[in-house]
């Protein structure tokens, strides 16, 4: 026995060693202080009008903060400047450098950057000159200016010219230029005097931070890589592969020139070295880090599109009280209220968790990660790890409703309903045996633009579908900005009760009528065929809270509050009326409470917000109206604009509003509004009635074999039949027959 | 000692056995009182209420009945197909150099991979479709399973294959010639000399078969995903269903069930092998 | 008349397992755009407009994109390696040990347990999966690597193939060796061993298989996708991103084909030795 002991231990050891080396997770931190917070604009200016501007530089030639930004709502670019006075706060002034840009006739500005080797500023934009492009408009043209003896600006190597195309993020010593272009994403080198360009340095570049003599580059592909290049020599130093979460980042140098922070939509980071582990400063999780938006770094405050990132020595860096929240995907809505909530408590702690995060160039489909994302929470659900808050779009809400999942939160509601009155309507969507499961706090509209005939008196399906037969040519209802299996989705809930029996079996008959009629009337392939002229529709509102949305527009006290209502109404109707008379809804930002969550009062207490908040904030307009927040006592904002968009309207210019969605400038048309109009569309929407989509899984199946008959591979019958053979099948599976 | 000695197995096997039952037996015995359970959050006790409405459940009757018909088939087919072409190829195995590599190769694909082209294979407009001149999704129809069966086949016959040929080879070559100077045939040896000998293998190329036969269900949900044509709805759509569903305790009480089924088999038939291998000697 | 038969079906099986993988290749050399449009389009070519699309010319865009542009798939294929590898050898010494165990020193009950473990083989994934992840968190080990190559190692395959393998080793044989004084140590490391190199290296081979394609587990177990292997990878492909995906098929397949080739000869060996009554 002894001779095989020496085995034993081997086999012993081996397995111990194994077990023992897991990298298990480390142990929290002790009790630390400090951390960032996210806090609002700090550029607050006394124009309310300034609807959007660009920061692009930061220091000036005393080596003071100076922030230059551009104006560019306005017809003419402005540039104004702004500087730091004692206690911290910008304040306007008017500079030498900002003065001197208003006269230089510079349109867009892409560039202001400091040599401080030469302490000269140069300044990159585009400038209108003679030469006219096809539609005879002006063409700018690039060009690099000098800020000269303090306050002249003046063009230098026209040369340059001709190499530039748009530059956007720029870095200049010794009278040397790095760009990065944008389009091309090439990294190249030029010398300012001459304008000639001295090298190409590299490709595939996202951003590059100058530190010392070393330049650090970002690639971002599938995989984000941070590699370390020597200036002088071009050589490359040293690469490394940055995390997942830091992918689609962008970079700024510390202060110190000691290291760089990265700053991706997870949060940012610090790394001091290339190959070492980023180490991170602040948790994106909770906040608005938008995707590629050039971070500045001032004074140890990040300025990032306009927001700024403050440190608080006196928050303890994990606080006590934890709620989770889990969304499937990345929700910036719910993000901006669990902001808000954590600025007004910052001694709680709100986990956010996205089950399936968008992590670049993935190749997965949405319907992919969506699945896999619910494996993985149902997997969390039954092993007792059940988070607090669930935002339930994209689950299953039926069946944590059945299986017990939420938790009830009529009494929350009660007591926020008073202030609320529009609530009580909406939560009926989630409500069985006198219980409320959970609360959609937004709603999404589908339009139709078409023919009166189709959409006065209520939307019909058939009849619809009937004239489109008789007349394939023509196209007479368009659902915009729907796709098909969107399309499929809400008609089916739209005749849910005409399509499957009490019992839940599909009617057969019914539905192969039902797909033959939706393939009538799917918009045609050719979107010039589509007949535009005519008055839109919503089929699909879901209601109460549209109601609400309209009485803001009537009731707003100031531009942001007009706004935001417009905003919500946006995707759902353009002008006009509205006819139908069934509606239709897409509940979307469905929160609920779990079992769990309801012994959690923080968790409570945290609903209870989200519900009083009557809406969830919208990124886009909080970015965009950073400037016009501050409300002022009786001023009758909405008039005042009002005549003044009715005038630009008459002048038939329309209103043309920049906006930053995902992360990219687009411009928003936004069409006027009248009181009269919001009062018709109240009465009219008082009268009609919510109506509940259809099982996701259902409509998940009609939609497939709907899709394969649209396509072709089947004839109605056969995808009516396939689609009863499912549905059965999935409710004998499940239990729910 | 000598108590102890009749121990001395366990012993080995103890490394094995502790990851084993970490991993596997204790999950599985937690599983076996889920079936007894409900409730997600909270777990209720029912007794057998979960395998009365498993029995009565439709959706369970048809994967039941779908897997054991292409489940056993495949292995069926697996085993004579194995054993069939290892007596064919046989005489001239040796000769075929590198045979074995050619064999083996359809498992190293991946499954992943293959997809694509079983779709454009058996797909409305596919390679099958168009050689018989019709336009049907073989993936979707009730011919369904003959194309499932098909890919199980493509996979593993070569296996099968090799590990019948590889036991082939080894027999004693004096059975064989005192059978052919008595004037025995060659179906006459092979049902009659080399297939009792075989008998042993084939119990273990059994149990393989039913192994890999079990992973196509992966495939069935990559290429039709959760809700295939009902003919080809197997036991695993039925239990990943039900776990999407949040009812874990019809997957564990269909699992179980499947298991003792399985186990029964496999005892029964590993009894019947040992009976048989003894009766031979 | 057998031998033509006997050619035939080697034929028939030769080509059976060669048209998929130059499927494969063929398109694996085809560039992403025209990947795509064939693709996406596939109601307007053939299946032989699809492969032998003309002009054709050998474009190694995929190539390109998988190991120098993008190297995300190459990452993934280490991924893949790095939890495989521990499996494959943790399983090989664990269930070498065991199957010795199992087959030559039967102990009471050895029957009835092994049979525990060919159910176990057989059990899919899901039955055990949420008792199995409650484990795993206990243990700390979720979004680790080791959540998937510890339960891996532990794997009853093995142990099955190679106790069947062991039961053919003559008991007189070792009991003999036993007389002589050696020690179960020494038969195992200096008679057992030796004897089955080839059947380990089969055993492995099929192990390293199973594990390379996996799928369920990292997604459910891992946390970033960046850690997902390979495998998990190519089961996300459809012919809507389909992008590269021939091309990291192919380098999906080098791994195990290549090990196919090796381990071939042995292949056979083992099966031989796996009747050795």
């Amino acid at each position: 026995m002894m001779k095989y002991k020496k085995w034993w231990l081997v086999a012993l050891g081996i397995s111990l060693v194994l077990t023992g080396c897991q990298p298990g997770q480390k142990a929290q931190k002790e009790v630390a202080m400090g951390r960032y917070l996210e806090e609002s604009l700090c550029f607050q200016g006394e124009d309310d009008s300034v609807q959007s501007y660009q920061r692009v530089y930061f220091e000036n030639l005393k080596g003071e903060a100076e922030a230059i930004e551009q104006d560019f709502a306005r017809e003419k670019d402005i540039f104004r400047c702004w500087q730091k006075d004692q206690d911290g706060t910008w304040k306007q002034a008017d500079t030498a450098l900002s003065n001197a840009l208003n006269q230089s006739g510079l349109t867009a500005v892409t560039a202001v950057e400091k040599d401080k080797t030469l302490n000269k500023i140069y300044v990159i934009g585009f400038k209108y000159n003679a030469a006219q492009n096809s539609m005879g408009e002006p063409m700018g043209m690039p060009c690099i200016l000098e800020m000269k003896e303090g306050a002249v600006l003046q063009e230098i190597s026209t040369e340059f010219n001709k190499e530039v195309p748009t530059k956007f993020i720029v870095h200049i010593s010794n009278g040397k230029m790095i760009t990065l272009d944008t389009e091309g994403d090439s990294l190249k080198e030029y010398d300012i005097e001459s304008g000639r360009k001295i090298r190409e340095m590299a490709e595939d570049v996202k951003d590059f931070v100058v530190l010392q003599d070393k330049l650090y580059l970002l690639k971002n592909g599938k995989n984000t890589l941070l590699q370390c290049y020597d200036i002088a020599s071009g050589e490359k130093e040293n690469e490394s592969q940055l995390p997942d979460e830091i992918r689609l980042s962008n970079m700024v140098a510390a202060e110190d020139q000691k290291g760089v922070y990265l700053v991706s939509q997870s949060g940012i980071y610090y790394l001091q070295q290339v190959g070492q582990i980023p180490e991170k400063v602040l948790d994106g999780n909770l906040c608005n880090l938008p995707q590629y938006s050039r971070p500045q770094l001032c004074q140890g405050i990040f300025y990032i599109d306009q927001l700024q990132y403050v440190y608080h020595q006196e928050l303890p860096t994990v606080p006590d009280r934890k709620v989770t929240i889990v969304t499937v995907e990345d929700n910036y809505s719910l993000k901006q209220l669990v902001a808000r909530y954590r600025k007004e408590n910052p001694e709680s702690s709100i986990e956010y968790i996205t089950m399936a995060p968008y992590v670049g160039e993935s190749d997965k489909t949405n319907a992919q990660r969506n699945s896999e994302a619910v494996q993985k929470l149902n997997t969390q659900i039954m092993t007792g790890a059940v988070p607090d808050i669930l935002l339930l779009d994209d689950l299953p809400v039926d069946t944590y409703i059945e299986k017990n999942v939420l938790g009830d939160i009529s009494e929350l509601i009660t007591e926020t309903e008073k202030d609320n009155s529009y609530y009580e309507q909406l939560i009926n969507a989630y409500e069985k045996e006198g219980k409320i499961y959970a609360v959609p706090l937004g709603f999404k509209i589908f339009k139709a633009v078409g023919e009166k005939t189709f959409l006065k008196e209520g939307f019909d399906l058939s009849k619809l579908a009937a004239y489109q037969r008789q007349h394939p040519d023509e196209q007479a209802v368009q659902f915009s900005e729907m796709e098909t299996g969107e399309l499929v989705k809400l008609m089916s809930s739209f005749y849910k009760d005409k399509l499957i029996h009490e019992n839940g079996s599909v009617d057969q008959k019914t539905m192969k009528a039902f797909l033959e009629d939706i393939k009538a009337v799917l918009p045609s392939q050719d979107p010039n065929a589509c007949n535009y002229e005519g008055e839109p529709v919503i089929i699909a509102a879901q209601k109460k809270q549209l109601k609400a949305a309209l009485k803001e527009i009537s009731t707003a006290q100031d531009l942001q509050e007009l706004f935001y209502a417009r905003e919500q109404m946006r995707d759902g109707m353009i002008t006009s009326h509205i006819a139908g008379k069934d509606a239709c809804l897409q509940p979307i930002q469905i929160m609920g409470l779990s079992i769990k969550g309801t012994k959690n009062e923080e968790a409570k207490k945290f609903m209870q917000y989200a519900l009083t908040q009557k809406r969830f904030n919208n990124k886009d307009l909080y970015f965009f109206y950073g400037l016009s927040v501050e409300k002022k006592e009786n001023t009758t904002y909405l008039s005042g604009q009002q005549k003044d968009y009715n005038d630009m309207m008459e002048k038939d210019e329309g209103v043309i509003l920049p906006t930053i969605k995902d992360g990219i400038l687009t411009n928003v048309y936004l069409h006027d509004w009248y009181t009269e109009e919001t009062e018709t569309y109240l009465k009219q929407l008082e009268q009609e009635q919510v109506i509940r989509p259809v099982n996701e899984k259902v409509a998940e199946i009609i939609q497939q074999e709907a899709a394969s008959y649209f396509e072709g591979s089947t004839t109605s019958q056969q995808a009516a039949e396939a689609i009863k053979e499912k549905i059965d099948l999935y409710l004998s599976e499940q239990n729910l027959k | 000692m000598n108590k102890l000695k009749k121990w001395k197995g366990l012993l080995w096997v103890l490394p094995s056995l502790a990851g084993v039952s970490l991993f596997y037996i204790c999950p599985f015995v937690q599983g076996m009182w889920y079936c007894f359970t409900t409730g997600v959050t909270k777990r209720q006790f029912t007794g057998m209420k979960n395998f009365v409405s498993l029995f009565h459940n439709n959706a369970y009757q048809l994967a039941v009945k779908n897997t054991t018909l292409i489940i056993g088939a495949s292995v069926l087919l697996l085993c004579l197909l194995g054993l069939i072409l290892a007596l064919i190829l046989e005489k001239n195995f040796k000769k075929y150099k590198g045979l074995q590599f050619w064999l083996l190769l359809p498992m190293a694909v991946p499954a992943a991979s293959l997809l694509l082209l079983w779709k454009d294979l058996f797909e409305q407009g596919g390679l099958l479709g168009s050689c018989l001149g019709v336009r049907t999704d073989f993936l979707s129809c009730n011919e369904t399973p003959l194309v499932i069966i098909g890919m199980i086949l493509w996979k593993n016959t070569g296996y099968n294959v090799l590990l019948v040929l590889s036991s082939l080879m080894l027999l004693p070559p004096e059975y064989e010639e005192a059978a052919r100077l008595e004037g025995a045939g060659s179906w006459q040896v092979a049902r009659f000399v080399k297939i009792p000998q075989l008998v042993p293998m084939l119990f273990f190329t059994v149990i393989i078969s039913i192994y890999n036969s079990f992973k196509i269900s992966r495939e069935i949900y990559l290429l039709k995903g959760e809700y295939p044509h009902k003919s080809i709805y197997l036991l695993q759509h039925y239990m990943s269903n039900n776990f999407l569903g949040l009812n874990y305790e019809m997957l564990t009480t269909a699992a179980f069930t499947l298991y003792t089924v399985i186990f029964i088999l496999i005892f029964m038939g590993a009894r019947w092998q040992q009976h048989y291998t003894e009766q031979m000697l | 008349m057998k031998k033509i038969l006997s050619w035939l079906s080697a034929g028939l099986m030769i080509s059976g397992a060669v048209i998929p993988i130059f499927y494969i290749v063929l398109h694996s050399l085809k560039g992403q755009a025209l990947i795509k449009e064939i693709y996406t389009h596939k109601s307007m070519y053939t299946i032989w407009q699809r492969m032998f699309i003309k002009p054709f010319y050998v474009n190694l865009d995929q190539y390109y994109e998988v190991f120098l542009k993008t190297p995300g798939i190459l990452y993934m294929f280490w991924n893949s390696m790095s939890i495989v590898l521990p499996v494959v050898v943790g399983q090989g010494i664990l269930a070498f040990l065991a199957a010795y165990g199992f087959s030559q020193l039967k102990f009471p009950g050895s029957e009835t347990l092994f049979f525990l473990y060919i159910v176990i083989m057989l059990m899919p994934f899901q039955v055990t999966m949420v008792p199995h992840y409650m484990m795993l968190r206990q243990l700390k080990l979720l979004n680790t690597r080791w959540a998937l190559i510890l339960p891996g190692m532990f794997n009853t395959f093995s142990v099955f193939f190679l106790k069947q393998f062991m039961e053919s080793i003559g008991r007189n044989y070792l009991e003999e060796a036993r007389l002589l004084g050696a020690g179960e140590g020494q038969i195992l490391r200096y008679i057992i061993l030796p004897m089955s190199k080839p059947v380990i290296l089969s055993v492995i081979l099929f192990v390293f298989m199973d594990y390379w394609s996996m799928v369920e587990q990292p997604v459910l177990f891992l946390k970033t996708e960046a850690a997902y292997p390979l495998s998990a990878y190519l089961g996300t492909i459809t012919t809507e991103n389909i992008g590269a995906g021939f091309a990291g098929s192919v380098l999906y397949m080098v791994v195990p084909v290549w090990m196919a080739v090796y381990a071939r000869e042995d292949l056979v060996e083992s099966f031989k030795m796996t009747n050795l009554k």
